[in-house]
């Protein structure tokens, strides 16, 4: 089985780095299906979007609030090169229009900060659902 | 022993919530209470429940909807309806008839298992991140402050309140909050850059906190 391929696009430093060693700890802990991932970080929209045509990740977590662009745009771009990624949207606040929004554009799912064990471990459950789902029908 | 199960209800008419609020906590069960299906959303999204009961007829988004769209993002703990119709609806775990016959509900939420809570790891390495950008944050809002740009200050308080509470500054996460949403929407007057300059004394306080440890 291959490592899925993880893209952390969010401009704060420790956000990310919290994001991986939690994702890490899950799977340490056998909390994950998968017991590692590749991980490649970006802090701005522009970072996000080279990391992105270059590796073409499994899986997205993106901040909605990039210094360079909006991360609903990017989200955008993200599903039209590769509708099958999966795209975890991130927010320090929600409403219903960045919601509905991010659904509509083919969001997987949204996480609201902060961040919490139970919030990370949900989403990445969901995650390795769908992307056990599409490399089965790829393998078939 | 374990702590309490936790029960997020929304419904927009206020006697009714505290009602059920009353009731729930009989049940020894924390609760947490919206009146709306946005707030709903929001609080769903922002913490993780072990129940959620909602109202059907609310304002700004219904419970149906509310409920589809948390289920569109593979939320998959119970969500109890409430209505005083007879409603035929997929996505909800039960649907209670209104007004609420409160052993009903007490029985569902027994049966309802607890979630596993998973704690957040956070190591030396990753707080010293914290602290290093909670201090370029903090020189951050004293210079927009100085050149009074609300539009600074309000993404500052934004990126302060997302990170914050995840490193157990919950009073700093609360206040950024409560100060975005007013640089958001109240007219830059010298009261709001008083309470800007009280904030960023607490924040400079957060960041002097950590050096003192």
């Amino acid at each position: 089985m291959r490592q899925p391929k993880i893209l952390l696009v969010d401009d704060v430093d420790y956000s990310r780095q919290l994001l991986r060693n939690n994702i890490m700890a899950l799977a340490a802990t056998k909390l994950l299906k998968n017991r590692s991932y590749n991980f490649f970080n970006a802090g701005t929209a522009t970072d996000a979007n080279i990391l992105f045509r270059l590796h073409q990740p499994d899986v997205v977590f993106l901040d909605i609030e990039l210094p360079d662009q909006s991360g609903l745009e990017l989200l955008a771009q993200f599903k039209q090169q590769k509708p099958e990624c999966c795209i975890v949207m991130i927010s320090g606040a929600s409403t219903l229009e960045n919601v509905t929004q991010s659904i509509k554009m083919g969001a997987a799912t949204f996480i609201v900060k902060p961040f919490s064990g139970d919030k990370i471990l949900a989403a990445m459950r969901l995650m390795e659902k769908r992307f056990h789902q599409i490399t089965t029908l790829n393998d078939s | 022993m374990t702590s309490s199960k936790q029960i997020l209800i929304a419904e927009d008419d206020s006697f009714l919530l505290s009602l059920l609020e009353l009731q729930c906590s009989s049940m020894n069960m924390q609760t947490c209470c919206v009146e709306n299906g946005e707030q709903l959303i929001a609080e769903a999204l922002s913490y993780q429940y072990d129940i959620i009961l909602t109202d059907i007829q609310m304002p700004l988004c219904d419970g149906i909807q509310a409920m589809q769209i948390l289920r569109r993002l593979g939320y998959d703990r119970p969500i109890f309806a409430m209505s005083a119709d007879s409603l035929d609806c997929a996505g909800f775990d039960c649907i209670l008839q209104k007004p609420v016959d409160i052993d009903q509900l007490a029985g569902l939420c027994d049966q309802t298992p607890q979630q596993h809570k998973v704690q957040l790891q956070i190591n030396s390495e990753l707080t010293d991140l914290f602290y290093q950008n909670l201090a370029q944050l903090s020189q951050d809002f004293t210079t927009a402050l100085q050149q009074q740009d609300v539009t600074t200050m309000r993404q500052i308080c934004h990126k302060i309140k997302g990170g914050a509470a995840s490193f157990g500054h919950m009073n700093l996460s609360q206040l950024a909050d409560r100060m975005q949403h007013r640089l958001a929407n109240d007219s830059p007057d010298n009261t709001l850059f008083q309470e800007s300059r009280q904030f960023l004394l607490i924040l400079q306080q957060s960041g002097a906190d950590n050096e003192a440890t």
